[in-house]
C-alpha cells in the first residue's frame, strides 16, 4: 500500500506543478488467478498482476479523467503533460469539480472485513482441487443427460489507495472468490445449458460444492424439453437469479448521467408513487463482507445507507457531484453499491404455489428497455406454471411491457435473496404481463 | 515489429528467451502478445464538450498451449525478471517433461486493409472537439423538438507484435474510431431518443460532411418515427429484416454458434451439422477480415494467422467453423484467421469479425407483397443468443408492421426471439440489396469485447416470435 500512496502523492504533485488545479487520483494493484477445469483436466490457468493508475484533472475550468498501466516515473509525467494539454482544449463547465471536503467528514469506522488472508494465499492447486471436486459433484447428478460440465473458480485480491487535492484520503484491500459450474444437457438436437455460481469475501461465506452443483443441476433440468406457449397475460415469476437484474434494469435511469442526458422516466419524480408498496429498496454500501460494500465511494465521499425507495415512493437519485450540480441537486452518490429489497414472508414454492396461470421465469435472454418511457422486452426462459404446478419448461418467448406501469403491480416480494450476491433481491411476482409465444 | 523494438527496448534475444521459458515445461506452441493500446474520448452534452477520458495499456501476455489446455499470464512490466515470471506461470499447464525447441521466426507479410501510419498520439484533440460542437449545432437546428443531444467520439489504436513459438513474427497497427449522436425529442408531454453511429478502422478524415450529415439526418428521423409507432400484436409472425444492420440476425442467430470452441466441446447446436444442408440454397453466409477500413477487418488475427475471408455457410450448407489455432489443431484445418482478443489481459478465442449474408435474387417489394400481417425491421440495439440450445434474441428499435403486402404503421422497442438453425431454415426469400453496417458494433464473450461489422441483404423469415402486446 506505501507504493501505491507514494505513487498518488506524486502523481498529484507532479499533476498540479504541470498546471492542474485539481485533481483526484486512484492507484490499484491486484492480482488475479483464475482457473477452468473440464473432463478431468484443467482447462485454461490464467494468472496476473495489474497495476492501474486513475486520474481526474481539473484545468483552468475544464475536466478529463485518464488512466494508464504504464506506471514508470517517466513515462507518469509525460502522461499527466499530455493529457493536461489535451483538458486545455475542452469547454469549460461550472459543473465540474471534486466534492465538497465536507462530504468526506463522517466516514464509518466500521470494519467491512473486505479481505481474507485465506483466499490471498489460495493456489493454483487449491484451485484445481476445488474444481474436481465440484466436477464430481456435477457428474453425480445422473437424474439428469449431463454432456458436458465446466468448472471454474476466480480469485482476486486488489489494494488501492485514493486521494483528492482537497483533503480526501482512503485505502482499500479487498479479497474475492467465485466458484462456478456450468451443465450442458442432451435435449434431442439441442444441448441447452445452465449454471451456478457462488461468490464472496471469504472463504467461509461461499456456498457449499454440493449445493453448487445441485443448483446448476436443477435448473440444467428446467432446460430440457423448452417449447414456447401461446401469447397470454399471465402472472409473471422472476427467480431471484432474474430478479435482481430486472430491478436493476428498471432502476437504471435512476443515475445522474441519465437524467442530465434527459433519457430518464425517474426525472422530476422524486416523491411520487411510482412502484407498489412492496417495493421498498434501500442501498447499503457498509454491509459486512458485501462484495459491494465501501466506506467511500469512487469520488471519495462517505458511504450511508440510503433509501431508494420507501414502500413504492421514490426517494432519491443517484447522484455524482457533477450531475448533481447540473440539476442543482445535492450530490448522493453515482451509483448503488448494494441493493437492498425488503422481503416478504414467503419462499418461492408458497409463491408458485398460487398461481393459477403463470410463468416462473429462471432466465433472461436479449432485449432492452426505452429508458425515456419505460418500454421493455426480453427474451425469458422458464416454466410453465398451472394450478400452483410447476408443468412445461418454456423458452423462446418474450415479455413485453413498460416499467413505469408494472412496477405497480408488483405483488409479492419472497423471502429469498441470495445471500452470496451483490444485491439482495429476492424473488418476485406480478400480475397480468404480456408474454408472447406461437 | 520495430515499434516496440524502439519504443519499449523490447530485444530479439529477450522475446527467445521468454519463449524458450513459457515452453521450457512442453506444449505444443506457445505465443508473445505484445501491445500499447490507446484510447481517447470526448463527448458533448448540453453544447459543451467538457469530458475527455484517455486511457493508455501496456503490456505482453504470454500463452503456452497443450492440446486444448491453456496456460496464460500477462506482465505489465517489460523488465526481463517480470516477463519470464510470466512465462513460468503460463509454462504451468505444461506437463514438464521435455521442453518444445523454438522455431526460428519468419516475419509475416500482411495485405494491409487499414493505413498503418495513423498515429493517434498526433491526434488533434481540438479538432474532435470542433467536430462535436458542429454535429451539436447542426442537429439542434433541424428541429426545435429536439431538447438533448450527446455526441460522443471515442478512438483506440492498437499497436500490437506477436511472436510465436512455431515460427511466426507479425506487427500491426489498428486505428480504430466510432462516432455516436443520441438524441432527445419532446412533443407535446411525450418524449423519444434514439440515435445513430459509425465507425472505422481510419483516420477522421473519414468522417466526410456527407457523413455526418447522413449520421445527422438517420438520428433525427428515426427519433421522429417514434412519436407514430406501435407496438405490434405479439407471437410469431413473418419478418423481413432490412438490408445492414439485420446482419445482427447472423450474428447472434449462427455466428457464435460456428465459433469453433464451442462446437469442438460439442456445447454449440452446431456441432453436430458441418456440411450439412442449413438453410436454404439462396443462403450463402461469411465472416471477412478482408473489408477495407471496416470496423472487424483484420489483417492479423490476435495469435498471429494472417487476415482472411471464411465462408461458412455456401449455398445452404455449413462449409466451416470459425477457427483459431487450438480448434484448428483439433479439426485438422487451417486456422481462419478468428482467433482475437481483448487485449493482452486475455488468451484469445474464437470470434467473429465482419460477418455478412451474400446478395441473393428479390428486389424488396417481392419480400413484403404477400405478407398479410407481419413486421419489417430495420434498425437494432443488441442482441444475444444460447449457444447450445440456439435459441438467440435481438432488439429492434425501428421497424414497420407489414399489412396486406405493404408497410404501414411504424414499430418500435420489440425484442425478436428464434432458434438459430429454425431461422435459418426458415429464410424463404433473399434480397439483392446488399449493405454493410459499419454501425460500431461491439461483441461480447466470455468477458472480452471485440469489435465487429456486419451486413445483409433484406430477408424474409417465414415466421419468428415477435414481443408485443
Amino acid at each position: 500500500m506505501d507504493n501505491l500512496k507514494q505513487l498518488v502523492a506524486y502523481t498529484i504533485d507532479k499533476a498540479k506543478q504541470l498546471g492542474a488545479q485539481d485533481a483526484s487520483c486512484s492507484a490499484i494493484h491486484a492480482r488475479e488467478l483464475e482457473l477452468s477445469w473440464r473432463k478431468a483436466k484443467i482447462e485454461t490457468l490464467a494468472s496476473a498482476g495489474q497495476s492501474a493508475l486513475g486520474i481526474e484533472l481539473y484545468v483552468d475550468g475544464r475536466y478529463g479523467a485518464y488512466s494508464t498501466s504504464d506506471l514508470r516515473r517517466e513515462s507518469v509525467s509525460a502522461f499527466l503533460e499530455k493529457n493536461i494539454a489535451m483538458t486545455r482544449l475542452l469547454d469549460p463547465d461550472p459543473a465540474r469539480g471534486l466534492a465538497d471536503p465536507k462530504r468526506y467528514e463522517n466516514r464509518s469506522n466500521v470494519d467491512l472485513q473486505l479481505f481474507d488472508p485465506k483466499v490471498a494465499e489460495l493456489s493454483p492447486e487449491n484451485a484445481t482441487d476445488i474444481c474436481k471436486k465440484l466436477e464430481d459433484a456435477v457428474l453425480t447428478h445422473k437424474e439428469i443427460p449431463i454432456t458436458d460440465a465446466t468448472t471454474s473458480v476466480g480469485i482476486g485480491t486488489s489494494e488501492r489507495y485514493s486521494a483528492t487535492s482537497n483533503g480526501f484520503e482512503g485505502s482499500r484491500k479487498t479479497t474475492s472468490a467465485q466458484v462456478f459450474a456450468s451443465i450442458v444437457v442432451a435435449d434431442g438436437d439441442k444441448k441447452p445449458s445452465d449454471y451456478a455460481y457462488t461468490s464472496a469475501r471469504h472463504i467461509e461465506d461461499l456456498a457449499s460444492i454440493d449445493d453448487i452443483a445441485s443448483e446448476a443441476a436443477y435448473f440444467a433440468s428446467l432446460r430440457i424439453g423448452q417449447k414456447k406457449l401461446p401469447s397470454a397475460n399471465r402472472t409473471l415469476i422472476l427467480d431471484r437469479r432474474t430478479a435482481s437484474s430486472f430491478v436493476t434494469r428498471y432502476i437504471s435511469p435512476i443515475s445522474g448521467s441519465a437524467l442530465i442526458r434527459k433519457q430518464s422516466y425517474f426525472d422530476q419524480k422524486i416523491g411520487q408513487k411510482l412502484a407498489s408498496d412492496l417495493f421498498d429498496l434501500h442501498d447499503d454500501p457498509l454491509r459486512i463482507r458485501g462484495l459491494g460494500s465501501q466506506l467511500f465511494d469512487a469520488e471519495g465521499m462517505s458511504a450511508q445507507k440510503a433509501p431508494v425507495f420507501d414502500k413504492g415512493t421514490l426517494r432519491q437519485f443517484f447522484l455524482d457531484n457533477y450531475s448533481a450540480r447540473k440539476l442543482e441537486l445535492d450530490a448522493t452518490t453515482a451509483a448503488p453499491s448494494q441493493l437492498v429489497l425488503t422481503p416478504g414472508s414467503r419462499d418461492l414454492a408458497a409463491m408458485i404455489k398460487d398461481v393459477n396461470d403463470g410463468i416462473y421465469v429462471i432466465g433472461f435472454l436479449g432485449g432492452n428497455m426505452d429508458p425515456v418511457r419505460g418500454d421493455f422486452s426480453y427474451g425469458i426462459v422458464g416454466v410453465a406454471i398451472e394450478n400452483g404446478q410447476l408443468t412445461q419448461h418454456v423458452s423462446e418467448m418474450n415479455i413485453t411491457g413498460n416499467f413505469t406501469d408494472i412496477m405497480l403491480r408488483l405483488s409479492e416480494v419472497g423471502n429469498d435473496p441470495k445471500r452470496d450476491a451483490t444485491h439482495q433481491i429476492p424473488s418476485l411476482r406480478f400480475d397480468d404481463v404480456a408474454f408472447s409465444g406461437t | 515489429m520495430d515499434y516496440f523494438y524502439d519504443k519499449f527496448g523490447i530485444t530479439r534475444a529477450l522475446i527467445d528467451q521468454t519463449l524458450a521459458r513459457a515452453m521450457s515445461r512442453g506444449g505444443q506452441w506457445g505465443e508473445l502478445f505484445f501491445e500499447h493500446a490507446r484510447r481517447g474520448s470526448v463527448s458533448l452534452l448540453d453544447g459543451k464538450v467538457s469530458q475527455a477520458y484517455a486511457s493508455v495499456e501496456l503490456g505482453v501476455g504470454i500463452r503456452c498451449v497443450v492440446d486444448d489446455q491453456v496456460g496464460y499470464a500477462y506482465s505489465e512490466s517489460f523488465l526481463p525478471e517480470d516477463m519470464l515470471a510470466a512465462a513460468d506461470a503460463a509454462a504451468a499447464i505444461a506437463p514438464g517433461v521435455n521442453a518444445t525447441k523454438i522455431s526460428e521466426r519468419k516475419q509475416l507479410q500482411l495485405k494491409r486493409y487499414y493505413d498503418q501510419d495513423i498515429d493517434w498520439d498526433a491526434l488533434e484533440v481540438a479538432r474532435a472537439v470542433a467536430l462535436l460542437q458542429n454535429i451539436d449545432k447542426k442537429t439542434r437546428a433541424k428541429d426545435d423538438e429536439i431538447v438533448q443531444v450527446t455526441v460522443g467520439l471515442t478512438w483506440n489504436q492498437r499497436a500490437i507484435m506477436i511472436n510465436t513459438s512455431d515460427g511466426v513474427n507479425a506487427s500491426d497497427n489498428q486505428p480504430y474510431f466510432s462516432l455516436r449522436l443520441n438524441i432527445v425529442m419532446k412533443h407535446g408531454d411525450e418524449t423519444q431518443s434514439n440515435g445513430a453511429n459509425t465507425a472505422a478502422l481510419d483516420s477522421f478524415d473519414a468522417l466526410t460532411d456527407a457523413k455526418i450529415d447522413a449520421l445527422i439526418d438517420e438520428a433525427v428521423a428515426d427519433t421522429k418515427i417514434l412519436f407514430q409507432s406501435v407496438k405490434p400484436k405479439g407471437g410469431e409472425l413473418p419478418v423481413v429484416l432490412g438490408a445492414g444492420a439485420s446482419g445482427i440476425l447472423l450474428h447472434e442467430a449462427i455466428g457464435h454458434g460456428l465459433e469453433a470452441d464451442f462446437n469442438r466441446k460439442e456445447q454449440s447446436i452446431f456441432a453436430t451439422k458441418l456440411n450439412q444442408k442449413v438453410a436454404s440454397p439462396e443462403v450463402t453466409i461469411y465472416d471477412s477480415g478482408c473489408f477495407d477500413n471496416s470496423r472487424g477487418a483484420l489483417d492479423v488475427d490476435d495469435e498471429g494467422t494472417i487476415g482472411q475471408h471464411t465462408v461458412l455457410v455456401q449455398n445452404g450448407i455449413l462449409t466451416s467453423y470459425l477457427h483459431d489455432k487450438i480448434s484448428a489443431r483439433h479439426y485438422g484445418v487451417a486456422p481462419t484467421g478468428n482467433g482475437r482478443r481483448e487485449s493482452y489481459k486475455f488468451y484469445p478465442v474464437p470470434r467473429m469479425r465482419v460477418t455478412c449474408m451474400d446478395n441473393g435474387s428479390h428486389d424488396f417489394e417481392e419480400l413484403i407483397k404477400d405478407v398479410e400481417y407481419g413486421v419489417y425491421c430495420r434498425k437494432f440495439m443488441n442482441g444475444q443468443v444460447l449457444i447450445g440450445a440456439g435459441d438467440y434474441t435481438f432488439y429492434v428499435k425501428n421497424g414497420f408492421l407489414i399489412e396486406n403486402g405493404k408497410l404501414t404503421a411504424p414499430i418500435k422497442d420489440v425484442n425478436i426471439i428464434g432458434n438459430g438453425p429454425d431461422t435459418l431454415s426458415k429464410i424463404t426469400m433473399v434480397g439483392n440489396d446488399f449493405v454493410r453496417h459499419d454501425g460500431g458494433w461491439t461483441c461480447g464473450k466470455a468477458g472480452q469485447s471485440v469489435p465487429v461489422s456486419l451486413g445483409m441483404p433484406s430477408v424474409r423469415v417465414s415466421s419468428i416470435t415477435v414481443g408485443g402486446v
